[in-house]
Protein backbone atom coordinates (compact mmCIF):
# COMPACT_ATOMS: atom_id res chain seq x y z
CA UNK A 1 0.00 0.00 0.00
CA UNK A 2 1.89 3.08 -1.26
CA UNK A 3 0.82 6.40 0.76
CA UNK A 4 -1.52 7.69 -1.89
CA UNK A 5 -3.65 4.81 -1.64
CA UNK A 6 -4.22 5.23 2.22
CA UNK A 7 -7.74 6.06 3.48
CA UNK A 8 -6.07 8.58 5.86
CA UNK A 9 -4.60 10.93 2.74
CA UNK A 10 -7.66 10.42 0.78
CA UNK A 11 -9.41 11.63 3.46
CA UNK A 12 -7.16 14.28 4.83
CA UNK A 13 -6.98 15.33 0.58
CA UNK A 14 -10.87 15.60 0.46
CA UNK A 15 -10.82 17.89 3.83
CA UNK A 16 -7.69 20.34 2.75
CA UNK A 17 -9.92 20.44 -0.96
CA UNK A 18 -13.04 21.17 0.93
CA UNK A 19 -11.87 23.97 3.17
CA UNK A 20 -9.46 25.58 0.23
CA UNK A 21 -12.61 26.06 -1.57
CA UNK A 22 -14.39 27.38 1.65
CA UNK A 23 -12.08 30.09 1.80
CA UNK A 24 -11.96 30.93 -2.11
CA UNK A 25 -15.52 31.20 -2.45
CA UNK A 26 -15.98 33.57 1.20
CA UNK A 27 -12.70 35.06 1.44
CA UNK A 28 -11.44 35.64 -2.17
CA UNK A 29 -11.78 39.62 -3.28
CA UNK A 30 -15.75 40.40 -4.49
CA UNK A 31 -17.48 40.53 -1.22
CA UNK A 32 -16.21 43.07 0.89
CA UNK A 33 -18.28 46.40 0.27
CA UNK A 34 -20.45 45.04 -2.45
CA UNK A 35 -24.01 46.10 -2.77
CA UNK A 36 -27.04 45.02 -4.51
CA UNK A 37 -27.03 47.68 -6.83
CA UNK A 38 -23.54 48.16 -7.92
CA UNK A 39 -22.71 48.94 -11.51
CA UNK A 40 -26.70 48.36 -12.41
CA UNK A 41 -27.49 51.71 -12.58
CA UNK A 42 -26.99 53.07 -16.14
CA UNK A 43 -25.38 56.78 -14.90
CA UNK A 44 -23.21 54.80 -12.56
CA UNK A 45 -21.93 52.90 -15.27
CA UNK A 46 -21.57 55.77 -17.32
CA UNK A 47 -19.33 57.67 -14.69
CA UNK A 48 -17.60 54.42 -14.57
CA UNK A 49 -16.78 54.71 -18.33
CA UNK A 50 -16.03 58.03 -17.68
CA UNK A 51 -13.08 57.58 -15.53
CA UNK A 52 -12.19 53.97 -16.61
CA UNK A 53 -11.21 52.04 -20.01
CA UNK A 54 -14.39 50.72 -21.35
CA UNK A 55 -13.01 47.13 -21.18
CA UNK A 56 -12.20 47.46 -17.58
CA UNK A 57 -15.68 48.84 -16.89
CA UNK A 58 -17.56 45.78 -18.53
CA UNK A 59 -14.99 43.16 -17.15
CA UNK A 60 -15.97 44.77 -13.83
CA UNK A 61 -20.29 44.80 -14.56
CA UNK A 62 -19.16 40.95 -15.50
CA UNK A 63 -17.22 40.29 -11.74
CA UNK A 64 -20.11 42.20 -9.91
CA UNK A 65 -22.80 40.38 -11.54
CA UNK A 66 -21.09 37.42 -10.74
CA UNK A 67 -20.37 37.80 -7.13
CA UNK A 68 -23.90 39.29 -6.79
CA UNK A 69 -25.88 36.35 -8.12
CA UNK A 70 -23.90 33.60 -8.29
CA UNK A 71 -21.25 33.53 -5.39
CA UNK A 72 -23.27 35.73 -3.02
CA UNK A 73 -26.71 32.74 -3.24
CA UNK A 74 -23.60 30.27 -2.14
CA UNK A 75 -22.10 32.71 0.16
CA UNK A 76 -25.18 32.87 2.23
CA UNK A 77 -26.16 28.85 2.32
CA UNK A 78 -22.58 28.12 3.63
CA UNK A 79 -22.43 31.26 6.82
CA UNK A 80 -23.62 29.66 9.46
CA UNK A 81 -20.64 27.54 9.49
CA UNK A 82 -18.10 30.65 10.39
CA UNK A 83 -20.42 31.64 13.29
CA UNK A 84 -19.47 29.88 16.06
CA UNK A 85 -15.99 30.81 15.52
CA UNK A 86 -16.50 34.11 14.16
CA UNK A 87 -14.84 33.74 11.48
CA UNK A 88 -16.23 35.95 8.45
CA UNK A 89 -14.28 36.13 5.56
CA UNK A 90 -14.94 40.18 4.45
CA UNK A 91 -11.93 41.98 5.51
CA UNK A 92 -13.36 45.37 5.22
CA UNK A 93 -9.47 47.05 5.46
CA UNK A 94 -8.58 50.34 5.00
CA UNK A 95 -10.14 51.53 1.35
CA UNK A 96 -9.51 55.29 0.75
CA UNK A 97 -8.73 56.99 4.16
CA UNK A 98 -10.77 59.65 5.41
CA UNK A 99 -11.57 62.94 3.56
CA UNK A 100 -11.35 65.03 6.37
CA UNK A 101 -9.01 65.86 9.26
CA UNK A 102 -11.24 64.99 12.43
CA UNK A 103 -10.69 65.20 15.55
CA UNK A 104 -12.16 64.02 19.19
CA UNK A 105 -12.27 66.06 22.06
CA UNK A 106 -13.61 65.59 25.63
CA UNK A 107 -15.08 69.07 27.65
CA UNK A 108 -15.38 68.37 31.44
CA UNK A 109 -17.20 70.83 32.93
CA UNK A 110 -16.01 73.51 30.38
CA UNK A 111 -12.17 72.31 30.18
CA UNK A 112 -10.89 70.40 27.78
CA UNK A 113 -9.42 67.20 29.07
CA UNK A 114 -8.89 64.60 25.69
CA UNK A 115 -7.80 65.74 22.22
CA UNK A 116 -7.10 63.57 19.61
CA UNK A 117 -3.11 63.14 18.80
CA UNK A 118 -2.93 65.84 21.37
CA UNK A 119 0.13 65.28 23.96
CA UNK A 120 -1.38 67.53 26.54
CA UNK A 121 -4.74 66.75 26.53
CA UNK A 122 -4.33 62.86 27.29
CA UNK A 123 -6.83 61.92 29.97
CA UNK A 124 -7.82 58.18 29.07
CA UNK A 125 -5.74 58.36 26.15
CA UNK A 126 -4.24 54.84 26.54
CA UNK A 127 -7.89 53.97 26.70
CA UNK A 128 -9.24 55.76 24.17
CA UNK A 129 -6.08 54.83 21.80
CA UNK A 130 -7.02 51.48 21.99
CA UNK A 131 -7.59 49.34 19.04
CA UNK A 132 -10.90 47.88 20.77
CA UNK A 133 -12.31 51.61 21.29
CA UNK A 134 -11.15 52.89 18.30
CA UNK A 135 -13.23 51.65 16.12
CA UNK A 136 -16.43 53.54 18.15
CA UNK A 137 -14.69 56.62 18.29
CA UNK A 138 -14.15 56.87 14.82
CA UNK A 139 -18.45 55.79 13.91
CA UNK A 140 -19.46 58.16 16.77
CA UNK A 141 -16.92 60.91 15.48
CA UNK A 142 -17.97 60.74 11.31
CA UNK A 143 -21.60 60.08 12.21
CA UNK A 144 -23.98 62.15 14.69
CA UNK A 145 -26.23 59.46 14.56
CA UNK A 146 -23.55 56.17 15.02
CA UNK A 147 -24.94 52.76 16.11
CA UNK A 148 -22.94 53.51 19.74
CA UNK A 149 -22.85 57.25 20.46
CA UNK A 150 -24.82 56.00 23.65
CA UNK A 151 -22.62 53.47 24.96
CA UNK A 152 -19.39 55.98 24.12
CA UNK A 153 -20.63 58.42 25.87
CA UNK A 154 -22.06 56.78 28.98
CA UNK A 155 -18.58 55.25 29.73
CA UNK A 156 -16.67 58.44 29.00
CA UNK A 157 -19.27 59.91 31.54
CA UNK A 158 -18.74 57.20 34.12
CA UNK A 159 -15.19 57.74 34.18
CA UNK A 160 -15.16 61.80 34.48
CA UNK A 161 -17.39 60.83 37.49
CA UNK A 162 -14.83 58.60 38.75
CA UNK A 163 -12.10 60.51 38.26
CA UNK A 164 -13.49 64.03 39.14
CA UNK A 165 -16.34 63.54 41.47
CA UNK A 166 -17.63 67.09 41.30
CA UNK A 167 -17.68 67.11 37.49
CA UNK A 168 -21.65 68.27 36.32
CA UNK A 169 -21.05 67.81 32.78
CA UNK A 170 -19.29 66.09 30.14
CA UNK A 171 -19.14 66.66 26.65
CA UNK A 172 -17.79 64.88 23.54
CA UNK A 173 -17.06 66.98 20.74
CA UNK A 174 -16.33 66.02 17.24
CA UNK A 175 -14.80 68.83 14.83
CA UNK A 176 -14.04 68.37 11.38
CA UNK A 177 -11.61 70.55 9.11
CA UNK A 178 -10.20 69.90 5.20
CA UNK A 179 -6.67 68.65 4.88
CA UNK A 180 -4.13 69.59 6.02
CA UNK A 181 -7.00 70.54 8.78
CA UNK A 182 -4.55 73.83 10.15
CA UNK A 183 -7.13 75.69 9.84
CA UNK A 184 -11.20 76.37 9.48
CA UNK A 185 -12.08 73.38 12.05
CA UNK A 186 -15.21 73.26 12.74
CA UNK A 187 -17.63 71.50 15.23
CA UNK A 188 -19.61 68.72 13.60
CA UNK A 189 -21.63 67.59 16.29
CA UNK A 190 -21.62 66.78 20.04
CA UNK A 191 -22.96 64.40 22.83
CA UNK A 192 -23.75 65.33 25.69
CA UNK A 193 -24.35 63.90 29.68
CA UNK A 194 -25.32 65.92 32.58
CA UNK A 195 -25.50 65.37 35.81
CA UNK A 196 -27.62 64.05 38.10
CA UNK A 197 -29.07 61.52 35.56
CA UNK A 198 -25.90 61.79 33.25
CA UNK A 199 -28.30 60.42 30.47
CA UNK A 200 -26.45 60.94 26.69
CA UNK A 201 -27.70 63.01 25.00
CA UNK A 202 -26.82 64.94 21.10
CA UNK A 203 -28.08 67.98 21.23
CA UNK A 204 -28.98 70.12 17.83
CA UNK B 1 -9.63 12.65 -13.24
CA UNK B 2 -7.89 9.83 -11.24
CA UNK B 3 -4.51 10.94 -11.96
CA UNK B 4 -5.13 14.80 -10.97
CA UNK B 5 -6.84 13.65 -7.74
CA UNK B 6 -3.72 11.27 -7.04
CA UNK B 7 -1.60 14.73 -7.74
CA UNK B 8 -3.74 16.49 -5.22
CA UNK B 9 -2.98 13.82 -2.54
CA UNK B 10 0.42 13.72 -3.33
CA UNK B 11 0.80 17.15 -2.43
CA UNK B 12 -1.47 18.23 0.39
CA UNK B 13 0.34 15.56 2.12
CA UNK B 14 4.35 16.19 0.51
CA UNK B 15 5.83 16.68 4.06
CA UNK B 16 7.38 20.09 5.49
CA UNK B 17 9.37 21.05 8.62
CA UNK B 18 7.31 21.48 11.55
CA UNK B 19 9.26 24.73 12.45
CA UNK B 20 7.39 27.00 10.74
CA UNK B 21 4.12 25.82 11.81
CA UNK B 22 5.53 26.07 15.17
CA UNK B 23 6.77 29.48 14.73
CA UNK B 24 3.12 30.54 13.45
CA UNK B 25 1.28 29.44 16.40
CA UNK B 26 3.72 30.91 19.21
CA UNK B 27 3.21 34.11 17.16
CA UNK B 28 -0.15 34.17 16.74
CA UNK B 29 -1.19 32.65 19.96
CA UNK B 30 1.21 35.56 21.65
CA UNK B 31 -0.38 38.30 19.53
CA UNK B 32 -3.59 37.65 20.61
CA UNK B 33 -2.84 36.45 24.78
CA UNK B 34 -0.61 40.11 24.54
CA UNK B 35 -3.60 41.84 23.06
CA UNK B 36 -5.83 40.75 25.68
CA UNK B 37 -3.53 41.60 28.33
CA UNK B 38 -3.22 44.85 27.20
CA UNK B 39 -7.18 45.07 27.35
CA UNK B 40 -6.68 44.05 30.99
CA UNK B 41 -3.99 46.30 31.71
CA UNK B 42 -6.65 49.55 30.46
CA UNK B 43 -8.53 48.36 32.60
CA UNK B 44 -11.39 47.12 30.06
CA UNK B 45 -12.53 43.93 30.49
CA UNK B 46 -15.29 44.83 32.54
CA UNK B 47 -16.97 47.55 29.93
CA UNK B 48 -15.95 45.80 27.07
CA UNK B 49 -16.81 42.24 27.41
CA UNK B 50 -20.11 42.67 29.14
CA UNK B 51 -23.86 43.52 27.32
CA UNK B 52 -25.16 46.75 27.05
CA UNK B 53 -28.06 45.75 30.22
CA UNK B 54 -24.87 44.86 32.03
CA UNK B 55 -22.61 48.13 31.86
CA UNK B 56 -21.15 47.49 28.81
CA UNK B 57 -20.16 49.61 26.01
CA UNK B 58 -21.84 48.25 23.04
CA UNK B 59 -25.40 48.99 22.59
CA UNK B 60 -25.24 45.62 20.56
CA UNK B 61 -24.08 42.27 20.76
CA UNK B 62 -24.21 39.27 17.43
CA UNK B 63 -27.31 37.07 17.69
CA UNK B 64 -24.75 34.38 17.54
CA UNK B 65 -23.27 35.05 21.07
CA UNK B 66 -24.62 32.75 23.79
CA UNK B 67 -22.48 32.81 26.62
CA UNK B 68 -24.09 36.12 28.49
CA UNK B 69 -27.12 33.71 28.44
CA UNK B 70 -25.02 32.43 31.32
CA UNK B 71 -24.48 35.45 33.50
CA UNK B 72 -24.44 38.93 32.15
CA UNK B 73 -22.19 40.38 34.09
CA UNK B 74 -19.51 37.87 34.83
CA UNK B 75 -19.60 35.41 31.48
CA UNK B 76 -17.64 38.14 29.44
CA UNK B 77 -14.84 38.33 32.16
CA UNK B 78 -14.50 34.69 32.83
CA UNK B 79 -14.79 33.50 28.79
CA UNK B 80 -11.86 36.41 28.62
CA UNK B 81 -9.43 34.34 31.21
CA UNK B 82 -10.48 31.31 29.83
CA UNK B 83 -8.77 32.41 26.25
CA UNK B 84 -5.88 34.16 28.02
CA UNK B 85 -5.16 30.87 30.00
CA UNK B 86 -5.43 28.76 26.49
CA UNK B 87 -3.41 31.46 24.15
CA UNK B 88 -0.38 30.98 26.70
CA UNK B 89 -0.81 27.08 26.20
CA UNK B 90 -0.90 27.45 23.01
CA UNK B 91 2.13 29.53 23.27
CA UNK B 92 3.98 27.13 25.30
CA UNK B 93 2.69 23.71 23.41
CA UNK B 94 1.06 22.44 26.23
CA UNK B 95 -2.22 20.76 25.81
CA UNK B 96 -2.00 22.89 22.97
CA UNK B 97 -5.15 20.81 20.62
CA UNK B 98 -7.77 21.16 23.42
CA UNK B 99 -6.56 24.84 24.60
CA UNK B 100 -6.82 26.11 20.65
CA UNK B 101 -10.31 24.61 20.34
CA UNK B 102 -11.71 26.67 24.08
CA UNK B 103 -9.41 28.86 23.47
CA UNK B 104 -10.57 30.47 19.37
CA UNK B 105 -14.32 29.51 20.87
CA UNK B 106 -14.21 31.80 23.55
CA UNK B 107 -11.84 34.35 21.58
CA UNK B 108 -15.13 33.92 19.08
CA UNK B 109 -17.70 35.12 22.31
CA UNK B 110 -15.47 37.88 23.15
CA UNK B 111 -16.20 38.94 19.44
CA UNK B 112 -19.73 38.57 18.93
CA UNK B 113 -20.14 39.82 22.81
CA UNK B 114 -18.68 42.90 21.47
CA UNK B 115 -18.66 43.42 17.95
CA UNK B 116 -16.84 46.74 17.17
CA UNK B 117 -13.50 46.06 18.70
CA UNK B 118 -13.67 42.17 17.01
CA UNK B 119 -11.85 43.02 13.47
CA UNK B 120 -10.41 41.59 10.73
CA UNK B 121 -7.12 40.77 12.15
CA UNK B 122 -8.47 38.57 14.86
CA UNK B 123 -11.18 36.63 12.38
CA UNK B 124 -7.59 35.68 10.62
CA UNK B 125 -5.44 35.21 13.04
CA UNK B 126 -8.35 32.55 14.53
CA UNK B 127 -8.81 31.10 11.10
CA UNK B 128 -4.81 30.18 11.28
CA UNK B 129 -5.34 28.81 14.92
CA UNK B 130 -8.18 26.44 13.68
CA UNK B 131 -6.10 25.38 10.70
CA UNK B 132 -3.08 24.73 13.16
CA UNK B 133 -5.11 22.74 15.40
CA UNK B 134 -5.25 19.98 13.29
CA UNK B 135 -1.35 20.08 12.20
CA UNK B 136 1.61 19.41 14.38
CA UNK B 137 2.51 22.49 15.07
CA UNK B 138 2.57 21.54 18.57
CA UNK B 139 5.46 19.35 18.04
CA UNK B 140 8.14 21.79 18.08
CA UNK B 141 9.08 24.42 20.22
CA UNK B 142 7.20 23.06 22.71
CA UNK B 143 6.73 22.37 26.54
CA UNK B 144 4.84 19.26 26.38
CA UNK B 145 6.16 16.07 26.20
CA UNK B 146 5.58 13.46 23.86
CA UNK B 147 7.97 13.23 20.78
CA UNK B 148 9.13 15.67 18.27
CA UNK B 149 7.31 15.39 14.81
CA UNK B 150 10.32 16.92 12.56
CA UNK B 151 7.90 16.75 9.47
CA UNK B 152 4.32 16.98 8.72
CA UNK B 153 1.83 17.33 6.20
CA UNK B 154 2.18 20.75 4.27
CA UNK B 155 -1.15 21.41 3.93
CA UNK B 156 -1.93 23.34 6.65
CA UNK B 157 1.02 26.19 5.20
CA UNK B 158 -0.62 26.25 2.13
CA UNK B 159 -3.71 26.98 3.39
CA UNK B 160 -2.55 29.93 5.94
CA UNK B 161 -0.77 30.89 2.58
CA UNK B 162 -4.39 30.94 0.84
CA UNK B 163 -5.69 32.89 3.40
CA UNK B 164 -3.00 35.48 3.27
CA UNK B 165 -3.36 35.83 -0.74
CA UNK B 166 -7.25 36.05 0.24
CA UNK B 167 -6.90 39.24 2.53
CA UNK B 168 -4.47 40.72 0.78
CA UNK B 169 -5.98 40.84 -2.53
CA UNK B 170 -9.41 41.52 -1.25
CA UNK B 171 -7.54 44.65 0.25
CA UNK B 172 -6.01 45.89 -2.97
CA UNK B 173 -9.17 45.13 -4.94
CA UNK B 174 -10.91 46.99 -2.65
CA UNK B 175 -8.63 50.03 -2.49
CA UNK B 176 -8.32 50.00 -6.49
CA UNK B 177 -12.33 49.86 -6.61
CA UNK B 178 -13.05 52.38 -3.99
CA UNK B 179 -10.44 55.10 -5.73
CA UNK B 180 -8.14 55.91 -8.24
CA UNK B 181 -6.20 58.41 -5.97
CA UNK B 182 -4.21 55.69 -4.96
CA UNK B 183 -2.11 55.39 -7.64
CA UNK B 184 -0.85 58.96 -6.61
CA UNK B 185 -3.42 61.17 -8.21
CA UNK B 186 -5.61 64.45 -6.22
CA UNK B 187 -3.58 66.74 -3.94
CA UNK B 188 -3.47 64.79 -0.62
CA UNK B 189 -2.02 61.34 -1.01
CA UNK B 190 -4.19 58.63 0.19
CA UNK B 191 -1.65 57.35 2.40
CA UNK B 192 -1.39 61.09 3.65
CA UNK B 193 -4.67 60.84 4.68
CA UNK B 194 -4.98 57.54 6.31
CA UNK B 195 -1.25 58.32 8.16
CA UNK B 196 -2.49 61.42 9.12
CA UNK B 197 -6.02 60.66 10.56
CA UNK B 198 -5.86 62.01 14.11
CA UNK B 199 -8.34 58.95 14.94
CA UNK B 200 -6.36 56.15 13.84
CA UNK B 201 -3.01 57.21 13.27
CA UNK B 202 -0.43 59.70 14.81
CA UNK B 203 1.38 61.79 12.38
CA UNK B 204 0.33 64.58 12.47
CA UNK B 205 -1.48 66.09 9.26
CA UNK B 206 -0.69 69.39 9.49
CA UNK B 207 3.09 68.30 8.46
CA UNK B 208 2.95 68.67 4.53
CA UNK B 209 6.72 68.73 3.93
CA UNK B 210 6.76 67.99 -0.05
CA UNK B 211 8.84 64.99 0.72
CA UNK B 212 6.49 63.99 3.35
CA UNK B 213 3.56 64.04 0.56
CA UNK B 214 6.50 62.70 -2.03
CA UNK B 215 6.93 59.98 0.31
CA UNK B 216 2.77 58.73 0.60
CA UNK B 217 2.11 59.76 -2.89
CA UNK B 218 4.57 56.75 -3.80
CA UNK B 219 3.34 54.83 -0.62
CA UNK B 220 -0.08 54.91 -1.46
CA UNK B 221 0.94 53.60 -5.49
CA UNK B 222 3.33 50.40 -3.60
CA UNK B 223 0.73 50.01 -1.07
CA UNK B 224 -1.69 48.85 -3.85
CA UNK B 225 0.62 47.32 -5.88
CA UNK B 226 2.02 45.01 -2.85
CA UNK B 227 -1.29 43.97 -2.33
CA UNK B 228 -3.01 43.32 -5.69
CA UNK B 229 0.59 41.33 -6.33
CA UNK B 230 -0.08 38.87 -3.17
CA UNK B 231 -0.57 35.60 -5.57
CA UNK B 232 3.13 35.77 -5.43
CA UNK B 233 2.41 33.96 -1.84
CA UNK B 234 2.09 30.55 -3.74
CA UNK B 235 5.02 30.87 -5.46
CA UNK B 236 8.96 30.51 -5.09
CA UNK B 237 8.88 34.69 -4.52
CA UNK B 238 7.29 34.28 -1.19
CA UNK B 239 10.17 35.54 0.57
CA UNK B 240 10.55 38.56 -1.81
CA UNK B 241 7.35 39.64 -1.69
CA UNK B 242 7.03 38.95 2.36
CA UNK B 243 10.34 41.33 2.71
CA UNK B 244 8.32 44.33 1.77
CA UNK B 245 5.18 43.67 2.74
CA UNK B 246 7.32 43.10 6.65
CA UNK B 247 8.22 46.77 5.53
CA UNK B 248 4.99 47.96 5.22
CA UNK B 249 3.59 46.14 8.07
CA UNK B 250 6.23 47.79 10.37
CA UNK B 251 5.89 51.11 9.05
CA UNK B 252 1.72 50.35 10.09
CA UNK B 253 3.33 49.46 13.58
CA UNK B 254 5.18 52.90 14.08
CA UNK B 255 2.84 55.28 12.86
CA UNK B 256 -0.68 53.95 13.14
CA UNK B 257 -2.79 52.95 16.20
CA UNK B 258 -4.03 49.28 14.88
CA UNK B 259 -2.97 47.52 18.04
CA UNK B 260 -1.91 43.80 17.31
CA UNK B 261 -2.89 44.04 13.78
CA UNK B 262 0.83 44.41 11.91
CA UNK B 263 1.92 42.27 14.30
CA UNK B 264 -0.74 39.67 13.95
CA UNK B 265 0.07 39.81 10.25
CA UNK B 266 3.77 39.29 10.54
CA UNK B 267 3.25 36.22 12.74
CA UNK B 268 2.29 34.47 10.14
CA UNK B 269 4.94 35.56 8.11
CA UNK B 270 7.60 32.14 9.00
CA UNK B 271 5.41 30.24 6.16
CA UNK B 272 6.27 32.91 3.28
CA UNK B 273 9.94 33.27 4.86
CA UNK B 274 10.53 29.46 5.59
CA UNK B 275 12.88 29.31 2.38
CA UNK B 276 15.40 31.66 4.37
CA UNK B 277 14.53 31.09 7.75
CA UNK B 278 15.20 27.52 7.19
CA UNK B 279 19.04 28.04 5.69
CA UNK B 280 19.27 30.26 8.82
CA UNK B 281 18.24 28.78 12.04
CA UNK B 282 20.09 25.14 9.96
CA UNK B 283 23.50 27.30 10.00
CA UNK B 284 22.37 28.14 13.77
CA UNK B 285 22.85 24.64 14.76
CA UNK B 286 25.44 23.78 12.56
CA UNK B 287 27.56 26.47 14.20
CA UNK B 288 30.53 24.82 16.44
Amino acid sequence: MGTIESRRDQIRAVLVLAVGLWMLLLGTPGLDFLRSNDLQDPDERAQAMRDYPDALVWAGIAVVAFNRDVRMPLVRKVEASQRPFRLAQTWNLYRNGPPKVRHMEIWIDGERAFRSQSDALRWLGPQLGSRRIRPMIEASCIRRHSKNWRGLMRWVAGRAVDAFPEAQEVEIRCKQAPFPGDADETLAHRIVAKAPDWKPRLPK
Amino acid sequence: MSALWARWVAFTGRPLDTRPLALVRIGAALCVLLDLLRVWWLGLVPVLFRPWDAGGLSTFTDDAVWIDQLSPLWAGPVAFWIAVACMACVVLGVLSRPATLIGVLAYAQLGHLYPPGDRGVDRILRCVLLILLLSQAHRRFSLARGPVVPTAPAWPSDLIKLLLVCVYMSAGTSKVMATLQWFGVGKWPVLYRILGDPLAARVDPTWTHPLWIGFTRLGSISTVLLECSAILILTRFAPWWASVALVMHVGIAITMELGMFAWGMIALYPVLFWPWLRRWLDRGLHTP
